[in-house]
């Protein structure tokens, strides 16, 4: 019963605060609308790095519509690609149709593309230097129809557009030219070729032999069958020996190549430089003038979103302070209320409007930025399962924190100081002010000093741009722990300094 | 009964600070109406928050019904009421839901706080704009229902400070009646206030604080009487003997003035019939007679000085 008058006690200021906050609709307004405005003025203003690390490696995009295969098991598009990555420099971007690589191009979002058509295996095993096969090459490289490749140009990227076609080129160089000369040296053992190969090689006969061998001259091919007394499988055998022989002389006499290998690496005996993953493609620019979409937005909402919780303590600070101004505290310290009632009967609201404010802030990233919500794999279900608890533990370190700031503070001019300054520099170490990789290494570390850093790490965990990517739930749930312990101990900081003044 | 036992406080470091209040004792009854009076910064305030619990006294106890008021004791400090000298209510709530906050603050909830709430505002003329928000209100109103809130929770003991400044005429008649009435209805009320001629016209007993202590506690005819008034006469010059022999009858003062002569002494209308009998008696007609009763400014200043206190 005693708790229970207490609780009332508590829901009682909560209910107050809460209709002083609703009735003061132009804070309401600027508490809930400011943060979209911003993003969306952000979002419209900030390049499509925005967020990213700056990456200065050649971009080469490709559309692979290989079907064929090739070797290892791969298809020669899939070596392409390989060989692509294992070069320095470069980064290979995976784009997933055609029609989206050339929307791309069209709008000028990327100087070239590179389509790897679907018979592009089999025009390649058909490539050989002998008359029947497909000769792919010329002056400058390789025939990119002929072997079922089209590039998309930007023509108004043309420096550009040519550096990834030589990039592309040199990559099938290293693809065809490996394969032609194994195919060419595999020849080496077979029965046309030795036939050639016999026909050819023609000797003058010893006068001792002259007997046996009519004319001065005899032909490799007469030898084995000579050698052979007639007996065709026995001829046979000696005709691979011989070409096994050609092989191996062949093959000791180049021994820093491996004729055979087919590929890049083995022809040259080399190993790649390790191969990092491909990216597929994403739209990350958005579309319309707001850039909806964007990938940019998966970070402007929660960064601005932890930026605004956190600066709630304008607001809290200022209802103590105007409690303190206006007398009403001397009324509440008189009543029965006690400190830990006007303390929680204070953060219960604050949190209310903070989660309102963040709630917001996500639907309108939603549905006017249209952003992402966790993976595509998850149920909507599963996705606001994670993405509620965050926002509540968001709200609870901020409202904590908020309440502390302004049992501290005796004035405006002190929850100013005392609380935004503060905010503000823990965003900018936190990552939502500018982007945490925008910082170096060495520095990064100071974001995990406040509570913004985790917030952020725990939102962008969840709102990763690559929708196939599954957030580390285990990371999202280690930094709710971390705001909630924040949160409270803010609160009891606040409650305790509160019992002070009560108790004085 | 409010009793408080040699009260000290000091802000701050104890050794170091300033001690607003200095040893103070003071009982008061129950259903007293007490007026509490002294200049700035003479401790009032200090007092008051003392003696309703918001502050714990550097020493001294305060007692109510004997038992110590405590920060811990809610119970005790429910019976207690204060009507801040600030409008210590919130201006975007209405007059009603003023009540209503602070009225279930107290564990007041459902009809019985609505009823009460209503009684409160009708009897303080609010009831018209009890759902107006109290930022619209007038000066007075806004005073009438710092009062009301101060109510609601029925306290035996109400401190009113400064509860009528910046009010209209009407609002301060309105106000005293009501204070009367509670007084009537047996409620305890210390009233703090500059407003001497309010504090003389309301409190039957006056407390007088300069410096921290309280000067003067007695009943206001009491104060009164023990501080001389004066009766002036408008004749011709009278003679050094008689004015001295008038001051001695009188056991008071007496000056010459350009028109006749002033005699300060205590019980002046007492005395003023035998002091024209003298002067009659002495060849001396006054053409005019006036006599001034002490009242509570001249003893107020007369206890706590005419300097300054702004600092």
């Amino acid at each position: 019963m005693v708790e229970f008058f207490k609780r009332s006690m508590f829901l009682a200021v909560a209910r107050k605060e809460l209709m002083l906050l609703v009735r003061d609709r132009r804070a309401l307004l600027l508490l809930l609308a400011m943060p979209a405005l911003f993003i969306a003025v952000l979002g419209a203003l900030l390049g499509e790095g925005f967020g990213t690390r700056a990456d200065d490696r050649v971009r080469v995009s490709i559309v692979d519509l290989d079907q064929g295969t090739g070797l290892l098991g791969k298809s020669f598009a899939k070596l392409v690609r390989d060989d692509l990555l294992e070069t320095t420099g470069i980064r290979v971007e995976i784009i997933p149709d055609i029609e989206t690589a050339r929307d791309l191009v069209a709008r000028h979002e990327r100087a070239a593309v590179m389509v790897l058509g679907k018979d592009f295996s089999d025009r390649l095993k058909a490539c050989s230097f002998l008359p029947d096969g497909i000769n792919p090459f010329h002056r400058d490289g390789v025939h990119l129809d002929r072997v079922g490749v089209e590039v998309l140009r930007d023509p108004r990227q043309i420096a550009t557009a040519s550096l990834v076609e030589q990039v592309g080129q040199v990559s099938l160089l290293r693809v065809v030219l490996p394969y032609m000369i194994g195919k060419a040296f595999e020849r080496l053992s077979d029965p046309d070729f030795i036939e050639i190969l016999a026909r050819n090689v023609v000797l003058p006969v010893p006068p001792v032999f002259r007997p046996v061998f009519k004319g001065g001259k005899v032909n490799l091919s007469e030898l084995l069958h000579l050698g052979s007394g007639g007996d065709p499988v026995l001829e046979r055998s000696y005709r691979a020996r011989a070409g096994e022989g050609v092989q191996g002389a062949i093959t000791e006499q180049f021994a820093r190549y491996d004729l055979l290998g087919k590929t890049w690496a083995a022809l040259t005996r080399s190993k790649g430089s390790g191969a990092v993953s491909e990216v597929n493609y994403l739209d990350t620019a958005g579309k319309g003038w707001l850039n909806r979409g964007a990938a940019r937005y998966q970070i402007l909402v929660p960064a601005q979103s932890v930026l605004f919780a956190f600066l709630i303590v304008l607001l809290v600070g200022s209802i103590l302070v105007t409690e303190r101004t206006h007398g009403t505290l001397t009324r509440l310290r008189l009543s029965p209320l006690g400190p830990a009632g006007l303390v929680w009967g204070k953060f219960l609201p604050v949190v209310l409007v903070s989660l309102v404010q963040n709630a917001l802030l996500f639907a309108t990233g939603w549905a006017v930025f249209g952003m992402r919500f966790g993976p595509e794999s998850w149920s909507p279900g599963a996705r606001l399962a994670v993405l509620i608890p965050l926002l509540l533990s968001v709200s609870v370190a901020a409202s904590g924190l908020a309440l502390l700031v302004a049992a501290i503070a005796r004035g405006e001019m002190q929850v100013a100081l005392l609380g935004a300054l503060p905010a503000l520099v823990a965003a900018v170490l936190g990552g939502c002010i500018l982007p945490r990789e925008l910082f170096p290494e060495s520095t990064r570390w100071l974001a995990l000093f406040t509570p913004h850093g985790w917030a952020l790490n725990a939102y962008l965990e969840l709102l990763d741009p690559d929708p196939a990517n599954i957030p580390n739930l285990r990371q999202v749930a280690i930094s709710c722990l971390v705001l909630w312990s924040v949160g409270l101990a803010a609160l009891t900081g606040s409650w305790a300094l509160l019992n002070r003044e009560w108790r004085r | 009964m409010l009793i408080a036992e040699n009260i000290r406080l000091v802000h701050g470091n104890v050794r170091t600070g300033h001690e607003a209040v200095r040893g103070v004792s003071l009982r008061v009854q129950r259903g007293e109406l007490l007026g509490l009076l002294g200049p700035n910064g003479a401790g009032k305030t200090s007092l008051v928050s003392v003696l309703t619990g918001l502050r714990l006294p550097t020493s001294g106890r305060v007692l109510l019904d004997g038992q110590p008021l405590s920060a811990n004791r809610s119970d005790l400090r429910a019976r207690i009421g204060l009507a801040p000298q600030e409008t210590a209510l919130y201006g975007a709530l209405t007059g009603m839901e003023n009540m209503r906050f602070f009225g279930s603050l107290y564990g007041l909830h459902g009809e019985s706080l609505e009823l009460r709430a209503t009684h409160i505002l009708e009897s303080l003329g609010l009831l018209p704009w009890a759902q107006r928000a109290a930022s619209t209100y007038s000066g007075g109103m806004l005073r009438r229902l710092n009062l009301a809130v101060a109510l609601v929770h029925d306290p035996e003991i109400l401190f009113l400070d400064e509860p009528t400044v910046g009010v209209d005429p009407q609002s301060r008649a309105l106000l005293f009646d009501r204070i009367n009435s509670l007084h009537r209805e047996g409620r305890t009320i210390i009233y703090i206030s500059h407003h001497l001629e309010e504090v003389e016209a309301l409190c039957p007993r006056l407390a007088i604080m300069d410096h921290g202590q309280i000067i003067a506690c007695e009943a206001l005819n009491v104060l009164l009487a023990e501080q001389p008034g004066s009766v002036s006469a408008t004749c011709a010059k009278v003679p050094d003997a008689l004015a001295q022999l008038l001051a001695e009858k009188t056991a008071g003062h007496w000056l010459n003035t350009d028109d006749g002569f002033v005699v300060e002494c205590l019980d002046p209308a007492g005395k003023a019939t035998m002091m024209v009998e003298m002067l009659l008696a002495h060849g001396v007609r006054p053409e005019r007679l006036v006599v001034r009763p002490a009242d509570l400014q001249s003893v107020f200043l007369r206890l706590t000085g005419r300097g300054m206190r702004d600092g």
